[in-house]
């Protein structure tokens, strides 16, 4: 996971966690009591690692607050991304920061995920469309 | 059909279809239901407040409520209006409450919910993996973090080794006809009574890990008495320190007490029929622990 948020920001974003499984999670000291209990889950759903790391939307907030590294999206530019498209680069408003890595936000400030320059094309790595595509799964 | 609106009707009712406008709460942990209000106009979706609902919101579009931005970011949870008032009558007073338990979670709605009214910790149940998947989801994309989600049976709940100030059981039920057009076809007395036993041994875990003074919120999305009335005229003749609450909603029926033969004190259990309340139909019983 800090691997991962290092390709936004060297900000410590995330002091303390644990993992369940292939899940981590952010924990309150009443939680913490909990893990002896086998829970299927339990505080701030931060991300799950299998092949490589995924990140939770909670996580991408998160780490919104500490980086530069981001993308901001008009509408269209937001419905298209959100349903898991890549962009054009051309197509993005303003790109801010030097790593390739940029969180997507809308004009509201809000993020919608995360994806990576790459040539002329902004590619999706993650988008909030993944709730929806889930349930189908 | 005949057979269940004969009931409803044996209740002093006048039974009949109805369709329910589709309805959303307003997470207010990411923004306010004004501000939800204002963005949804923008997206050209009706909009109307429920005026007895903390946070419903009744919505009407050209197309599904459940495919915008604001849906995916969390500003909304889709959820019908009767099923939004089991935890606004949980929380309708002021006391804060300490420890929370939904012990038939998933998918999620009313733990989301609970969410809005409390920052103390909750605990959710239940033993369908597969759902549990989706409450995980839901508590994402809603950015909640006070819930410690478990994967077992609410009968279970006193291995858990905890006491609750306050516990919803909103229990598996045999559902009505609004939300199922085939719920007629489905169901039986039979399957009714069966399906109200596993609730009473519900109420039973519930009693067991209940704190005095503690409240006990009860609800089904069933309009059969053996799963509402009948249950709870049950599990209060052996558990003499439990009481039943008033409700005070501006909508709803109190249970009609005279016709169903059982204790005068059921009036302060509501039923919401569906042809009075343009809702799903719903029981709500409100009870403390003395």
């Amino acid at each position: 996971m800090n691997d991962f948020i290092q390709r936004f920001t060297k900000r410590n974003v995330v002091k303390d966690f644990v993992k369940l499984g292939p899940d981590y999670f952010i924990v309150s000291s009443f939680q913490k009591k909990l893990i002896e209990k086998d829970p299927f889950s339990l505080g701030l759903f931060l991300g799950k690692r299998t092949k490589r790391f995924k990140p939770s939307i909670n996580l991408l907030n998160m780490i919104s607050r500490y980086t530069i590294n981001k993308v901001v999206v008009d509408k269209r530019q937001e419905w298209l991304f959100v349903c898991g498209r890549d962009l054009f680069r051309s197509k993005l408003l303003h790109i801010k920061g030097e790593s390739p890595y940029k969180l997507v936000l809308n004009q509201n400030n809000e993020v919608l995920g995360y994806g990576m320059l790459k040539g002329k094309l902004f590619k999706n790595l993650f988008d909030i469309g993944d709730f929806l595509r889930r349930e189908r799964d | 059909m005949n057979f269940f609106f004969e009931r409803y009707r044996n209740l002093g009712e006048n039974p009949s279809q109805v369709a329910v406008p589709i309805t959303i709460r307003a997470n207010t942990l990411k923004n306010s239901k004004q501000k939800l209000i204002t963005r949804l106009k923008k997206r050209n979706i009706k909009v109307k407040e429920i005026d007895y609902l903390d946070y419903g919101l009744q919505t009407s579009s050209k197309f599904s409520i459940g495919s915008t931005v604001e849906y995916l970011l969390g500003l909304y949870y889709i959820q019908s209006a009767a099923a939004q008032v089991p935890v606004q009558v949980l929380f309708q007073d002021s006391k804060p409450a300490k420890q929370i338990l939904d012990m038939c979670a998933a998918p999620g709605g009313k733990t989301t919910q609970i969410a809005q009214y409390t920052k103390s910790p909750i605990v959710a149940l239940d033993i369908k993996k597969s759902r549990l998947d989706a409450l995980k989801n839901n508590l994402e994309r809603l950015n909640i973090s006070n819930v410690s989600v478990f994967n077992m049976l609410g009968q279970d709940v006193s291995e858990l080794k905890l006491k609750f100030d306050r516990i919803l059981l909103d229990a598996p039920c045999s559902g009505n006809f609004v939300a199922d057009k085939r719920w007629f076809d489905k169901r039986s007395l039979s399957g009714i009574k069966k399906q109200a036993r596993l609730q009473l041994e519900l109420l039973e875990s519930a009693y067991t890990v209940l704190d005095k003074g503690g409240v006990l919120v009860y609800s089904t999305c069933s309009l059969e008495p053996e799963e509402n009335e009948h249950n709870i005229a049950k599990f209060l003749e052996s558990h003499p320190d439990m009481g039943l609450e008033n409700i005070p909603l501006s909508i709803g029926s109190p249970s009609p007490v005279k016709l169903l033969d059982v204790n005068t004190e059921l009036k302060k259990c509501i039923r919401f029929w569906p042809w009075k309340t343009n809702t799903e139909g719903f029981f709500v019983a409100r009870m403390i622990k003395r």
